[in-house]
């Protein structure tokens, strides 16, 4: 009984634990200086690990989409490339063999064949001996319907125009600089059994990656290039023939215009479907550039407006086999940009042997707008954004390889058959990343522009919607 | 002891800093408590590295988990858990905790010598405490200074009430000893 009691009365609360527990109650100890450190590396260890594993996700996106993209790019380059062309003295025997005033279409073939252009009329032409004049003017309006049929029958890739398509972390975040990488320091570890946080390998490797937690910037200002496809997307128009007809009839003297053995007041409206034939201008994908200035303001914890100007140039080559002299006597390639000229300036058209290789410049200020969302916001940011971007025209440019004829510049006015202003979407995926211990970050843009409406004017024989796949960069500086 | 730099006086906005992840707060909030927890953990150790190895590493769990913080409890409190439960996990395998002892060898301790604590000081105490096997000292924490219950404390451990009472006794008994020890020699000194 006595040991049962003595028992109960050690293992109960008393006097001796009430007094102990108010001994200890407001006991303090100082810990050793370097122990916040320890704690603070964890922590960015914890961290870094994290960021690892985001990193490693984030770069197999970035590689998907870079991957994605460039084999958009290839894929759409590989289908756009121009096919082969059978514009051989044949085919325009043919045109001439329709023409009842071309009585002279047997012409050796032989003798063509060693000609380089064929052209019908004019002793003052501009062509060198490269350019072999043929015996009878080819008025534009003389074009026969049924010269169409015959060519696609002969040279089907020729018609592909219309169907052209492209397609570590700093550990120490927020300690201040004495205490950064202290514990990177031997001498500031006293004690062995802590070398252990030292030894994680990912914490050298993310010191790289990530020194803030989060972008805080209100506001940023940067310059940017980028550079990629571009498909000028060229298509008919419905209505252009008539327009071009009913013009050309009513408003000009069509006799003191054309000269030759045929009248254009002769022509009938079916042979001067200039649009069923195959002797357009037949454009490749090219290439399209823009650099300029940018800006962004944060609206939102992950969402930000940008906008900017930046000078864009497209470019793109093409060929053609018909050539046009106008009314001022110069003698220019037959294109997109001046084919409505034709209707009303144009002495004739003339036809070459060998293709006339173009190379067409379109230039425009362009203003974006557009609203990104940030998916990420570390170091390294990944956003998704889209926008409207305006594109003013400044000029279109076609220039020759050949020195016998003329480059066309076409501006902004009245006689131009681009719009002052034509819009394109923009979808694109911004990744940047911030520079270790400056306002400064690097970023890489891949964008896909389209185009919201014509860039040719609603009245123009051809309708062009371009699209471009981009690749941009671009330094951005933070205004914190 | 905090640091001049702190400026974050009220604790929700330490709190709030912190679920933020925020750097400065959580070096606050450690300035804060770290005096306080360190003085808990060095019960449960036997040296101060070990006693600061277990606040690094309740620390750590405070950080990731003030989330889960409900303000129904005061914010000490669920430090000073979060300390204790990580200073336990920290001795858990070291614990050997013997089944029973034999109440025999106790039975002549007496109640009356209970005011014997008022002429020590706490550092003493606690060296006192921290040379106990790490049973004893365990459960002397929790039910002497913790103030859980024997039930309690054997859930928490796995452990038979009785084991609990017995290792309590045994501590209790132990650190008697070492007092009326200390005592002895602190009389041989005066004498």
């Amino acid at each position: 009984m006595l040991k049962k009691s003595a028992m109960k009365n050690l293992s109960e609360r008393g006097m001796f634990e009430d007094r102990l527990k108010k001994m200890f109650e407001e006991a303090k100890a100082t810990p050793s200086n370097d122990l916040w450190t320890r704690i603070d590396a964890d922590l960015a260890n914890d961290k870094a690990n994290k960021y690892e594993r985001k990193i490693f996700v984030y770069q197999w996106v970035a590689a998907a989409a870079v991957f994605i993209a460039v084999s958009f790019a290839a894929i759409s380059l590989f289908y756009q490339q121009p096919k082969p062309q059978d514009n051989t003295v044949a085919t325009k025997e043919t045109v001439n063999t329709n023409n009842n005033d071309a009585p002279s279409n047997k012409i050796d073939q032989k003798q063509q064949n060693n000609k380089a252009m064929v052209n019908t009329e004019g002793n003052n032409s501009k062509i060198d001996n490269k350019i072999i004049k043929s015996q009878y003017d080819i008025p534009i309006a003389s074009l026969p319907a049924n010269k169409t049929e015959q060519e696609n029958n002969e040279s089907p890739a020729a018609t592909g125009f219309g169907n052209q398509s492209y397609e570590q972390i700093a550990l120490a975040n927020n300690l201040e600089k004495k205490e950064k990488f202290a514990l990177h320091k031997p001498e500031s570890i006293k004690l062995p059994m802590y070398v252990h946080i030292y030894k994680r390998p990912t914490v050298k490797d993310l010191e790289l990656i990530v020194k803030k937690e989060k972008h805080e910037d209100k506001f940023w200002a940067g310059v940017n290039f980028s550079s990629g496809s571009f498909d000028p997307g060229f298509s008919e128009s419905g209505s252009s023939f008539a327009i071009a007809n009913d013009v050309a009839t009513t408003n000009r003297d069509a006799t003191s215009v054309i000269s030759g053995s045929t009248s254009f007041k002769n022509i009938n409206a079916e042979s001067y479907n200039l649009n069923t034939t195959n002797d357009e201008e037949r454009m490749s994908p090219g290439i399209s550039y823009t650099a300029g200035i940018n800006t962004g303001f944060r609206i939102g914890k992950r969402f930000t407006i940008e906008t900017g100007l930046s000078y864009m140039e497209n470019t793109n080559p093409s060929q053609t086999s018909r050539y046009i002299e106008t009314r001022e006597e110069s003698t220019v390639p037959l294109t997109m940009a001046n084919y409505g000229d034709q209707a009303y300036n144009l002495s004739r058209v003339n036809y070459s042997q060998e293709e006339i290789r173009l190379n067409n410049s379109y230039e425009f200020v362009s203003v974006p707008v557009k609203a990104a969302y940030w998916l990420l916001q570390s170091d390294l940011s990944l956003a998704l954004s889209a926008g409207v971007s305006t594109n003013i025209f400044i000029q279109n440019s076609v220039t020759n390889q050949t020195t016998d004829l003329e480059n066309i510049r076409v501006k902004p006015g009245d006689q131009s058959p681009y719009r002052n202003v034509y819009f394109n979407g923009v979808l694109s995926t911004q990744l940047t990343y911030q520079l270790p211990g400056a306002n400064y970050s690097i970023m890489i843009e891949p964008s896909y522009l389209l185009a919201l409406n014509n860039m040719t004017k609603e009245d123009y024989y051809f309708n062009s919607r371009p699209k471009s796949f981009m690749l941009g960069v671009g330094l951005r500086y933070h205004f914190n | 002891m905090l640091s001049s730099g702190i400026a974050m006086h009220n604790e929700n906005e330490l709190i709030n800093g912190c679920i933020k992840g925020e750097r400065k707060a959580q070096r606050q909030l450690y300035e804060l408590y770290s005096h306080k927890m360190l003085a808990v953990s060095l019960r449960y150790a036997k040296s101060q590295p070990e006693a600061e190895d277990i606040i690094q590493e309740a620390f750590i769990k405070v950080f990731k988990n003030i989330e889960s913080f409900r303000k129904e409890a005061k914010l000490y409190t669920w430090i000073k858990r979060i300390v204790v439960n990580t200073a336990l996990n920290y001795q858990r395998s070291k614990l050997y905790l013997y089944p029973m002892v034999d109440v025999t060898e106790m039975h002549d301790m007496k109640e009356e010598r209970e005011d014997i604590l008022g002429r020590f000081q706490m550092e003493e105490m606690l060296a006192m405490i921290q040379e106990l096997p790490t049973g004893c000292q365990v459960i002397f924490n929790l039910f002497a200074i913790e103030g859980y219950q024997h039930d309690e404390i054997a859930k928490e451990l796995n452990i038979n009430v009785g084991t609990s009472k017995s290792q309590y006794a045994r501590a209790k008994m132990l650190l008697r000893n070492r007092i009326e020890n200390a005592e002895k020699e602190r009389y041989e000194k005066f004498k």
